[in-house]
């Protein structure tokens, strides 16, 4: 999907220009960063760009008889972060424009806006909300292959319609310019949205399969050993928080006798009443537990729970890994 | 990029490029045929006048003729855009404008409409006929060296080179495999096209992360790139 050389003209496309270069200079600063933090992985970013470039002249069918190409963009943005997938399409939409003559340079700002802001930022964002949401790995990725497809041309759609609507002379408004072109976009570009959705799903999830390394260094999903320490470092967490929190809210003496004449005045509980009645007859004296919740008040109790909670759904969500069964559920 | 495009007419034309003798704008400096092409974008989209675009297209198609570019390629670069202009120019004519010249149905073409769309062509055409002149009769390295005197960031120029020498080699590979894979009848039906395509793109995924580790142990090697000793 890209706009063509010399439709958007004037200062639109020198305010496309101007902010597609203040968006890939802040991406090639991200590069700069990873790089210096994984020098061996300079490679990885130009074989990143030659990979979208490669994308970019994959045919897949588009369900109605013709074919077109994936944007590439949303991939590239949940393998190597948003901001990488920009600078490289960037790249890419630079060669396609010197080597096939597609897209062009006068829309090339347009284009890096609508591939990298529309593709790789909201494909990336989708794909990290369906992880939050729990979502499996290949159905996350194929809902960022496809929430990135759409906006890609959503944002064409948006650039073109402005550009129309604001020009000399025109015949319909922003919003009739913006309905026309979606209903011209829908019969071609949904289907292969709907492919990009399928190849991005499929071919994450393949990688996931047979190398799930190369998905764990780039971080794109977490290794065993992260999950097991996060989990063990949550768990372990609580009671030596817990032991920090009692040491700092030690009770005055003062106090703890105004506290016990207030206790005195009322009901005993259960533990009084019966528990320690008995282990008292048993010859066995009540010691203080070891997490003391009633000296922490409600609202840490609460706190309490709900790291239980996430613990126990950390550890349910990612059972099957600790069972040594490499299979997303 | 539609399906009928091919990569390895850029790769013949490259080589072509290497063993010419050179005529026209093959003999003028890289630096010159980017700031003339930067030129000529600017004043002919940024300014986006009719004569104006005219008058570059048919200043620069004269030199593309002398000059005697690889004719695929060259082919291929006015071919490219015809569809997608073709489109704009029709949507520009039937769109824009307050005097009617034709009616169809409910469809009117406007005369401001129809100089739009023919502004839009112009303009397609005079920037593509200088993105040959700029890009068909140079040297890829050369040009990466132009841009560099331009002062593109050095990261970006980097890993343009990269992309430039890995691009055929995935690009066969991808090919190579597709090949097998029509051959063993992965390609029947769109939801099996769709499965084997992404079985291949994957592999190609896989094998370029494990190419980029050896890529950089060779720049290594050879004194290119700096390392830590605990790696």
């Amino acid at each position: 999907m890209h706009i063509s050389e010399g439709i958007i003209t004037g200062l639109p496309a020198v305010g496309y220009t101007a902010v597609a270069i203040g968006l890939t200079a802040f991406g090639a600063k991200k590069m700069k960063d990873f790089i210096a933090e994984n020098p061996e992985k300079k490679p990885l970013l130009a074989m990143g760009g030659a990979f979208i470039f490669l994308l970019s002249l994959i045919p897949i069918p588009a369900f109605t008889g013709t074919c077109s190409h994936p944007a590439g963009s949303p991939l590239a943005a949940i393998l190597l972060g948003p901001w990488i997938g920009l600078t490289l399409t960037a790249m890419s939409l630079f060669l396609q424009a010197a080597f096939f003559a597609h897209g062009g340079f006068s829309t090339w700002g347009a284009n890096v806006i609508t591939l990298g802001v529309g593709g790789a930022f909201c494909g990336w964002l989708a794909f990290k909300a369906a992880r939050q949401a729990g979502l499996s790995l290949v159905v996350s990725a194929a809902l960022g292959g496809l929430i990135g497809d759409i906006m890609t041309y959503v944002t064409a759609g948006f650039s073109l319609s402005l550009v129309m609507a604001f020009g000399p002379d025109p015949q319909l408004s922003f919003s009739q310019y913006l309905v026309a072109i979606y209903a011209a976009y829908l019969p071609t570009q949904g289907p292969i949205a709907i492919g990009e959705m399928f190849l991005t799903g499929l071919l994450v999830g393949y990688v996931f399969k047979q190398r799930p390394e190369i998905l764990q260094e780039l971080k794109v999903v977490f290794s065993k050993a992260v999950i097991i320490f996060l989990a063990v470092f949550i768990t372990l967490s609580i009671p030596l928080a817990d032991r920090a929190y009692a040491e700092e809210s030690v009770v005055a003496p003062a106090e703890q006798l105004a506290i016990k004449e207030e206790e005195g005045s009322g009901m005993a509980g259960m533990d009084e009443a019966v528990n320690e009645v008995m282990a008292e007859a048993a010859g066995l004296s009540a010691r203080d537990p070891y997490i003391n919740l009633e000296s922490m008040g409600d609202v840490w109790n609460a706190v309490m729970l709900l790291a239980g909670a996430i613990c126990g759904f950390i550890f349910g969500r990612y059972w099957h890994l600790l069972a040594d069964k490499d299979k997303q559920s | 990029m539609s399906a009928g495009l091919d990569i390895s007419k850029v790769l013949d034309s490259e080589k072509q490029l290497l063993a010419h003798k050179g005529h026209g704008s093959f003999l003028w400096d890289a630096r010159l045929k980017i700031g003339l092409l930067i030129v000529v974008i600017v004043l002919n989209v940024g300014l986006a006048i009719n004569t104006l675009s005219a008058i570059l297209l048919f200043i620069g198609l004269p030199i593309v003729l002398w000059s005697r570019p690889p004719l695929g390629r060259t082919v291929l670069f006015f071919i490219a855009p015809v569809v997608p202009t073709l489109i704009a120019a029709v949507g520009i004519a039937i769109t824009t404008g307050i005097t009617p010249v034709i009616k169809i149905g409910v469809i009117t073409v406007y005369e401001e409409g129809l100089s739009h769309s023919l502004g839009v062509i112009l303009r397609v055409y005079c920037d593509i006929t200088w993105l040959v002149l700029t890009f068909i009769t140079t040297p890829f390295n050369t040009i990466l060296k132009a841009l560099r005197w331009y002062y593109m960031p050095s990261i970006l120029v980097d890993t343009l080179a990269l992309m430039y020498r890995y691009s055929f080699q995935l690009y066969e590979e991808f090919t190579r495999m597709n090949t097998a894979a029509i051959s063993r009848g992965g390609r029947n039906g769109q939801w099996n096209t769709i499965k084997t395509l992404a079985r291949i793109t994957a592999q190609v995924f896989m094998r370029t992360y494990d190419r980029s580790e050896k890529i950089f142990y060779a720049m290594v090697a050879r004194g290119g790139e700096k390392i830590d000793a605990g790696h």
